[in-house]
């Protein structure tokens, strides 16, 4: 063999080699940023169900094997991971575990070993997974010691907080009472400098806007899982935040302080300049926590402009009492200014309603960037929107305004994952995480329903982790093409409400719906005895999955 | 002079006060609706206990109640969601006298009673707090060390 063949032989392995095994690179696990938050019974001083929050990362291979991870829990009443209650925040590690992703369909469990005993059963957690897409799930702790609802998303790194952003967190005070704050903050690279401004609104102390952040605010630089953490925010907001990068401009957000606690979301605002006209016709979702002063809504606006809508709709229920359908109008401001600096996408909007029971009148707004989907970090549709906070006195809440771009009837259909949290009856609560297709104008699935002993269902006696199946034909409203919204009541004059299945039990649910697109709806439950709230997103593909 | 010195120092202060506070996020007065918390309006009175509801009838609020009886008739007095839950629950049974302070209501066309303390044998319990929130076992151990010596 002549010495020009033998090259040819060489360079030919050589492609070879390269194109089995990707030009010679290690494939890399794809890594899944999670949140939730919810109640737990986990604490080890007992006397549950406490408010809880986790936020993690965890690398999962195409086997459904984890491979390793970190997270951060809190409840804020003794029940914190260990680390956080040091200088420098640590988080709980997540051990390797075979098969810990098991799905059928997109429907399956998770499994989360970690190095801390005091958290679900001995340090392992189970999580309930509905995935939406290939790049996210929504997700409900599913193992009977705590109940929660949240997502899991693919996570694109390196990525770091730099630029601008807005932000919401939901959770407890120092007091142990229901607090929510949110606002927007600009930082450069790994917090060489950050400023920004805030809203809050505390069970206790009531509500103040306009906080400006101290001097000194410290940013780490994330780890290898997306993880670091901010310090030094000054008074009404925790001390610690842990934050897990989701992607370029996403951050879950976790209060790691021990005696509060508290979850959110940082979205990036791009390099838009916000005003007035950013605001469009579009759909709320809101809900204080699960052990707050519970209640949850939803709405529409029509067509604003110029800082004023002239129409939209509301539902609320808190505590059991429920408006219903309520008209709607108001007034907004975007890019607000304190102490004469203009804050980019700091904005308000007041609710003016003739129904004075309806009690969201005030709304802290704070704008995202439109090409981020609020719901879906890893979709680029959706039109972003807005972060809200719920500024009226006594009922802290949080949630998104996402623009309403289709309410067309035809296109509410196929294949939807949803998600609900739900507040039941009394010190109480379930979640749900399933998918459905909606036919012909039936939702029809199933999904799994985690209600730890004693939550709900108590005269049972036993934690409920199973699958629930549930039905209904939502009704568009006589003016849906306009507001996109759609009932399933027992009050509607042919009888229509959702109805869950568990244990071959039914329950009926008093329901509305909000259409944002046909890719993107909220649905509200308003009973005397129960509320939920949730997301409805319609599915991708599901292929490549574990 | 001083007089008007003064005058002028204080019209100063305010002017630079309300130039220098925060242009803050602008809130609207919401009407006081069922749900509202005036502390202003609040009244206490005895009764007893004829009915203690750990979950609610249908139609009530979410969370516990008391149903008392008093000499202008029968009221549904609202515990929240954690009134008869965990530590420093209410403890009582009917039957028994208690005093109660919040403020009265009309939720759904029915009176009910928004309470705020509950007292009961000597025992004072915190059931919401001054803006009319439920208090969770947990935000009511917290008080309870905080306000150690002192009253609610």
């Amino acid at each position: 063999m002549n010495h020009k063949a033998q090259i040819g032989i060489l360079v030919f392995v050589c492609l070879a080699m390269a194109f089995l095994a990707g030009c010679g690179s290690t494939p890399t696990t794809p890594v899944y940023s999670y949140s939730v938050s919810g109640l737990e019974m986990s604490n080890p001083q007992g006397s549950g169900p406490y408010y809880y929050a986790i936020a993690g990362s965890v690398a999962i291979d195409n086997q459904g094997n984890v491979v390793g991870g970190e997270q951060d829990f809190n409840d804020g009443a003794g029940n914190t991971s260990p680390g956080d209650a040091g200088a420098t925040p640590t988080p709980d590690t997540i051990q390797a575990t075979k098969a810990a992703l098991v799905l059928t369909n997109g429907q399956g469990t998770l499994t989360i070993t970690t190095n801390n005993p005091n958290i679900g059963v001995n340090g392992v957690e189970t999580f309930g997974v509905q995935f939406v897409n290939q790049k996210h799930a929504l997700i409900v702790q599913y193992d009977g010691t705590a109940t929660s609802s949240g997502s899991l998303d693919l996570q694109t790194l390196p990525n770091q907080l730099n630029g601008s952003y807005a932000f919401a967190m939901n959770g407890m005070d120092p007091d142990y009472e229901p607090v929510a704050f949110g606002g927007v903050f600009t930082t450069g690279s790994n917090g060489s400098t950050f400023s920004g401004v805030y809203d809050e609104n505390d069970a206790e102390n009531g509500v103040s806007t306009g906080n400006l952040f101290p001097q000194g605010v410290a940013i780490s630089a994330p780890d290898s899982y997306g993880r670091g953490y901010i310090t030094g925010l000054g008074e009404g907001v925790p001390t610690s935040i842990v934050y897990y990068v989701v992607g370029a401009e996403v951050a879950r957000l976790i209060d790691v302080d021990t005696t509060d606690a508290g979850l959110g979301s940082a979205f990036g605002q791009g390099s838009t300049t916000y005003s007035n006209t950013s605001v469009t016709s579009s759909v709320f979702a809101l809900q204080s926590n699960s052990h707050g002063n519970l209640y949850a809504a939803a709405g529409q606006i029509t067509s604003p402009a110029g800082g004023v809508y002239q129409s939209g709709i509301a539902d609320e229920d808190e505590q059991g009492y429920v408006q219903s359908g309520v008209s709607i109008s108001g007034t907004y401001s975007i890019s607000n200014a304190v102490n004469e600096s203009t804050y980019n996408g700091y904005g308000n909007l007041q609710i003016l309603s003739e129904d004075e029971d309806f009690n969201i009148a005030n709304l802290g707004v704070y704008v995202t960037d439109p090409s981020l989907n609020l719901s879906d970090p890893n979709n680029s549709t959706g039109g972003g929107g807005a972060l809200i906070v719920d500024l009226d006195d006594a009922i802290p809440g949080t949630g998104i305004m996402v623009p309403q771009t289709d309410t067309t009837t035809a296109n509410f259909t196929g294949s939807y994952a949803y998600g609900a949290q739900e507040y039941f009856c009394d010190f109480c609560e379930f979640d749900v995480a399933g998918q459905a297709t909606m036919t012909a104008g039936t939702f029809n699935g199933s999904g799994l329903i985690s209600a730890p002993d004693g939550f709900v269902f108590e005269e049972d006696g036993t934690a409920i982790e199973s699958t629930a199946t549930l039905t209904g034909n939502p009704l568009p409203d006589s003016n849906e093409s306009t507001t996109g919204r759609y009932t399933l009541m027992t009050e509607n004059e042919t009888e229509n409400p959702l109805i869950l299945t568990v244990a071959q039990d039914p329950i009926d649910f008093d329901v509305v719906i909000y259409q944002a697109s046909g890719g993107q709806l909220f649905w509200l439950n308003e009973d005397d005895y129960s509320i939920f709230l949730g997301p409805i997103q319609q599915q991708g593909s599901l292929t490549s999955l574990p | 002079m001083k007089r008007s010195f003064t005058a002028l120092s204080i019209c100063a202060l305010v002017y630079f006060a309300l130039i220098l506070s925060p242009l803050r996020a602008e809130t609207v007065a919401k009407p006081a609706g069922s749900l509202s918390y005036d502390i202003s309006k609040e009244v206490t009175f005895n009764a007893t206990v004829s009915g203690v509801l750990a979950k609610p009838n249908r139609g009530m609020l979410m969370g516990s109640h008391l149903l008392l009886s008093t000499g202008g008739g029968s009221i549904d007095a609202s515990l929240g969601s954690f009134g008869l839950q965990g530590k420093r629950a209410v403890s009582v049974v009917a039957g028994q006298q208690v005093e109660v302070t919040g403020v009265l209501k009309s939720i759904k066309n029915k009176p009910v009673f928004l309470t705020r303390i509950v007292k009961v044998n000597g025992e004072s319990y915190a059931i919401r707090n001054q803006r009319g929130v439920p208090l969770s076992p947990e935000a009511r151990e917290r008080l309870s060390r905080k306000t150690a010596g002192g009253g609610l």
